[in-house]
């Protein structure tokens, strides 16, 4: 049974002339699994989830949430998903609480119903002890996950999250990537968004890459390094002229692609390591340039990315 | 200094290019002052609304024997020659001269005429009695009975007094004319019996005669006459009258000015969320000195508005601001005290959202106590004595000088408090500031 | 629908914690309006308009003069040398000045007219009630003075007596005597019907202070919704299966609960504290306030779904709010305006709400007067609420 099916959807802002956000995308979602679409900012991942969420019509092409279809039965796509925006969409002048009583009304709750599932979201985000205090006072990690039980008291069968995990301390990411564990290990089928491949790799059962709108692979991820085709990935730091060393290295016979990182880091693919590595340390001689660090690694969805679009995630 | 100035230079540019902006500083005051400019006229030729008002002339004039009237309804006797009263009435409202202001229609029962004020129809309603006439001529020493009091109603919508006050001046008027009359007849009489003439016909004879010459020397003679003018600075010099629109633009522009200054102001606070204030201290620039530009910044931002309003108040409403030096300090002064209030409004306030709605309401308000709004209320003279609890009252003080022809001695003491003020303001701010950034 | 409530209900317990919220709606307008009753009962009480009188003459005849405009219950006269009127006008501390010039004793006595300065503004309102005030003094000296001069005249020509100091006493005395006992009174009285007590003359200030800080209370209403938009806010109630029209009701609902109770506590202050007469008439009263809340709140929203960015919604609210007020006559009376602004002014809400409001408490106006005026709003009110409905975007 799957959650969602997408078939050729296509979204352009201000046609004929503004950007396509998602161009011509078909995917498939299996009920209980999580799927995480990965893809630098801009990719089209929050066009995407809008509409699913039935807040924006695409202009082409249909999609099903449970069976229902977001164009032709909105409401009823509604009651089956949760939504967590990128944005933290809480009320900062209420409490953790009444937020929370006020958004489950909003998804129709009510009465006894309603305080059960308020005190039992507040336990799943670990806010019990802050329930009382107006979100103003909480930490950015605090508001994060409040911003994420919002979306879970109605108990959607479908659970969209959107960059979740933007702009917080590691700590509060680790809690939130083990609550969305725990809610699929409880049954609820997720639909992820990032641009962080670490997050991606630990969650999702299938990753779909997008980039500028299109959907240019979908897969496990053991699916996914196969199409960088058994390659291995060299890290490397070096002291200085990066710029130099990328350009040079870039030719190098071996060299399949080359991604920078921060200010002296680069990502290789190479097609066999062991030959390029002389060949490496020889030209960085040649060129009066020290290598700092050098480490040898098995492909992953950022090789991913750059063997696909010859850009690295976070450019 | 240079690196002040850089900062000034980046958050005036920022202003300047936001439409938005630019539509709460000009755009604003000039449409609000167009508005009021057309609610008054444009200073010459203002002209209210006519009152429209309904005449019931029930008036039967004096009777027989009386020298009440030549009207049809009466047989004329001796003395003939006065108007009746309700004649006289209905011809002052209705004469050329009120025209503009009365817009007179006559109606056959005092019940139609009532209920046309009561359906909005009109604004005023006057009803002459029967017995007007009678009352005014009917007792000696043209008649023998003393005449019952006679009332004339004038029934007004109530939430009108201004149309309604003219009309019934006028009718007031016509009525102690008439009364007037009397009192030459009765004193001529009573003192002609003093000196032993009792004859009742000769006597009603020379009351008749005191009346006629009355009336005739009452519309020969209008009495004392006003001529009314705007106050003048000097007593010497030409006496100068600035257009409604200019006294209204002078009040809208210190009013907007305060929100021009909080545009910048909120600057700093946006910054600081942006992250970009940190950013700049984290920079070689001492904190004083961006937060100088940012002052310097509100200051010009301010300036520059208020040119280009005094500018545009010249070209669209032709207003005449005064002459060139008293006005120039005037302006230079304004922007001081527009940018302290901006800046010491913003400097409470933590977000600018909180900034906004703040700086709103206490400018609001100090509009309203320093009369930006003119023609709001009259309210006389403790509020003149306290508008100046406001440096913006005075500032406007300052402006009236100048605008009816003072010279820069009208404006000193003006100014020197304004300054103050501004000194204050600032100190206020940049000890925020400091506590908060520095 | 019940959602509907629920957004209200949010909303006002919001505006319960928002400590400046409550300042602007509640405590600002309630200070301000005791601050103007205060100035406006205070100015009522002094014994008449002031008016600045400047005597250049210093004759008997400008004294005599200056002693009569005294003896007017309308005039409070305040002597003072003429460069300190000129300013005393100027910075309304007078309704107006009034100047006696050099030579006004040599002028009446040679029989010429003569013109006195009334130095006023003409912005100010009571400079022309202080104007009638002084044309009535001086036309009832001049009547007594004319009285005097037909009755000597006939006198004399009667009974050959000259005119003498005795002669100008007794017709004096007969003269004022007469005209002291008048035969024929005005009677002005309103229409509508009769409201117990009288007009507090805060009638133009209270109703038109009350749709101001309505208007002004815009601001922050439609501060907060583009905030909620900017916060994705809006978007999460459409994620969660709620509807725009839900959304939209929920909030108009709770700045009408607002605005209305903002209303309400201005009008007991001013009934209250000020004897302006707004509960003689509830239900009348209640429409009105009501109308006003809405349509204000329905424009409120209609500028939200308008414009985005912060500083274009301040912008325009402020312009707005001004307009709406001046053009609906809450900053002076339509009366005082010119006829084709006061035309104008009538196609405005605000300008209908302000002839309801001094229907009410001036004219004793009842639910029936209220609806043809009301009716106008509410047309206002259907046309601007279906187009922010119709515009409204949560992002």
């Amino acid at each position: 049974m799957e959650a969602i099916v997408v078939e050729k959807l296509r979204k352009q802002f201000d046609p004929p002339k503004g950007p396509v956000a998602v161009d011509d995308v078909s995917f498939r979602i299996a009920e209980g699994e999580i799927f995480s679409l990965l893809g630098p900012n801009g990719a089209g991942k929050t066009t995407m989830i809008s509409i699913l969420s039935c807040l924006l019509k695409p202009d082409q092409g249909e999609a099903w949430v449970g069976g229902f279809s977001v164009t032709k039965e909105p409401e009823k796509v509604k009651q089956l998903i949760g939504v967590v925006p990128q944005e933290i969409a809480v009320y900062e002048d209420l409490t953790g609480r009444e937020n929370l009583a006020f958004w489950g009304r909003m998804y129709g709750l009510g009465g006894q119903l309603l305080r059960q599932r308020v005190d039992e979201v507040l336990e799943v985000v670990g806010l019990v002890d802050r329930q009382k205090d107006r979100v103003g006072k909480y930490s950015s990690g605090m508001k994060r996950r409040l911003n994420i039980g919002i979306a879970l008291l109605h108990q959607p069968r479908i659970l969209y999250l959107d960059e979740p995990t933007v702009g917080i301390d590691p700590q509060s990411r680790r809690s939130i990537l083990d609550r969305v564990k725990e809610l699929n290990a409880a049954g609820t089928t997720v639909l992820y968004t990032t641009h962080y491949m670490e997050e991606a790799q630990e969650l999702s059962h299938r990753v779909g890459i997008m980039d500028h709108g299109a959907m240019i692979a979908i897969g496990s991820q053991a699916e996914l390094v196969q199409l960088v085709g058994g390659r291995t990935r060299i890290d490397l730091r070096v002291d200085r002229h990066l710029q130099l060393v990328a350009e040079q290295w870039q030719s190098l016979p071996g060299v399949h692609s080359l991604s920078r990182d921060e200010d002296t880091g680069l990502q290789l693919l190479a097609d066999d390591a062991a030959a390029l590595m002389p060949r490496l340390l020889e030209s960085a001689r040649a060129l009066g340039v020290r290598i700092t660090e050098m480490t040898v690694a098995e492909p992953n969805l950022e090789m991913v990315f750059l063997h696909l679009t010859g850009r690295a995630l976070r450019d | 200094m240079l690196r002040a100035l850089l900062v000034a230079a980046k958050d005036v540019r920022h202003v300047y290019r936001s439409r938005a902006s630019l539509v709460l500083m000009l755009v604003a005051p000039l449409l609000v002052t167009g508005a009021i400019g057309a609610a008054f006229g444009s200073g010459e030729g203002f002209e209210i609304e006519a009152t429209r008002t309904v005449v019931v002339d029930q008036d039967r004039g004096a009777g027989a024997g009386h020298p009440a009237s030549t009207d049809a309804s009466a047989d004329g006797g001796a003395g003939a020659g006065f108007p009746a009263a309700g004649a006289a009435i209905r011809a002052a409202l209705g004469s050329p001269e009120l025209a503009d202001l009365v817009d007179l229609t006559t109606s056959p029962d005092p019940q139609s005429a009532r209920a046309a004020v009561d359906a909005g129809v009109a604004d005023v309603a006057v009803v002459i009695p029967p017995d007007l006439s009678e009352a005014l001529w009917g007792g000696s020493p043209f008649g023998d009975g003393e005449p019952g009091p006679a009332t004339i109603q004038i029934y007004k919508d109530a939430s009108r007094t201004v149309g309604p006050g003219i009309v019934a001046a006028v009718v007031e008027q016509v009525v102690r004319t008439c009364q007037g009359a009397v009192a030459a007849a009765r004193s001529a009489v009573a003192a002609t019996a003093a000196h032993g003439l009792d004859d009742p016909a000769a006597l009603g004879a020379l009351a008749s005669a005191a009346a006629s010459d009355f009336l005739t020397r009452a519309q020969s003679d209008p009495g004392l006459s006003l001529r009314a003018r705007p106050p003048s600075v000097s007593t010497t010099g030409p006496e100068r009258a600035p257009n409604v629109a200019a006294q209204v633009l002078i009040g809208m522009m210190v009013f907007f000015t305060l929100f021009g200054a909080s545009v910048p102001a909120r600057s700093v606070l946006d910054e600081h969320r942006a992250g970009t204030l940190p950013r700049l201290f984290t920079t070689a620039t001492p904190r004083s000195l961006i937060l100088g530009g940012k002052y310097i910044a509100v200051f010009v931002v301010v300036l520059l508005q208020s040119i280009i309003l005094l500018i545009a108040g010249l070209l669209l409403y032709g207003a005449h601001w005064g002459a060139f030096g008293p006005v120039a300090v005037l302006t230079v002064c304004g922007a001081v005290v527009a940018a302290s209030l901006g800046l010491v409004t913003v400097s409470f306030a933590k977000t600018p959202g909180q900034a906004g709605a703040v700086s709103s309401v206490i400018f609001v308000f100090l509009g309203l106590v320093s009369g930006s709004f003119t023609g709001t209320a009259d309210l006389g003279q403790v509020y003149s004595v306290l508008r100046r609890i406001s440096p913006l009252g005075w500032l406007l003080e300052a402006w009236d000088n100048i605008m009816f022809g003072g010279s820069f001695s009208d404006i000193v003491l003006p100014v020197l408090v304004v300054l103050a003020f501004s000194l204050v303001f600032f100190a206020l701010a940049t000890f925020f500031f400091r506590r908060r950034y520095a | 629908m019940s959602r509907v409530w629920h957004i209200a209900f949010k909303e006002l317990l919001q505006t319960r914690r928002d400590r400046l919220a409550a300042l602007f709606t509640l405590i600002l307008p309630v200070i301000f309006t005791v601050f103007l009753g205060i100035m406006i009962g205070r100015a009522n009480e002094d014994s008449g308009l002031p008016l600045a009188l400047a005597d250049r003459d210093g004759s008997e005849a400008s004294q005599t003069l200056a002693l009569t405009l005294s003896g007017s219950p309308a005039l409070a006269i305040r002597q003072i040398a003429l460069p300190g009127l000129e300013d005393a006008v100027r910075s309304r501390k007078v309704a107006a000045g009034l100047v006696i010039p050099v030579g006004y004793e040599t002028a009446l006595q040679a029989g010429q007219t003569v013109s006195l300065d009334f130095v006023c503004l003409e912005t100010v309102p009571g400079a022309q009630s202080a104007r009638q005030a002084v044309e009535s003094v001086l036309f009832e000296s001049h009547l007594s003075s004319l009285a005097i001069k037909s009755a000597a005249h006939v006198v004399t020509g009667a009974t050959g007596l000259p005119f003498d100091d005795r002669l100008d006493r007794v017709l004096r005395e007969s003269v004022t005597a007469a005209l002291a006992q008048p035969t024929v009174t005005l009677d002005v009285t309103d229409a509508g019907r009769p409201l117990p007590g009288e007009a507090s003359g805060f009638e133009q200030s209270s109703p038109g202070g009350m749709v101001n800080w309505v208007l002004f209370g815009l601001l922050t209403v439609v501060a907060g919704v583009a905030w909620e938009k900017q916060r994705g806010l809006l978007r999460r109630f459409l994620a969660a299966g709620v509807k725009q029209r839900e959304i939209v009701a929920g909030k108009l609902l709770a700045m009408v609960a607002v605005t209305f109770l903002q209303q309400l506590l201005l009008a007991t202050v001013g009934q209250v504290g000020f004897g302006v007469r707004y509960f003689h008439a509830p239900l009348a009263l209640l429409a009105t306030m009501l109308s006003l809340s809405i349509f204000a709140a329905s424009f409120g929203l209609l500028l939200s779904s308008l414009f985005r960015r912060e500083q274009a919604i301040i912008a325009v609210t402020i312009i707005s709010a001004q307009l709406l007020g001046v053009m609906g006559g809450a900053w002076f009376p339509l009366e005082v305006a010119s006829h084709s602004f006061s035309r104008a002014a009538h196609f405005f809400p605000t300008a209908w709400i302000m002839e309801c409001l001094h229907g009410i408490t001036l004219s004793g106006w009842g639910m029936t007067q209220v609806l043809v005026p009301l009716g106008y709003v509410w047309a206002w009110i259907a046309v601007v609420f279906s187009l922010a409905v119709w515009r409204f975007r949560p992002d």
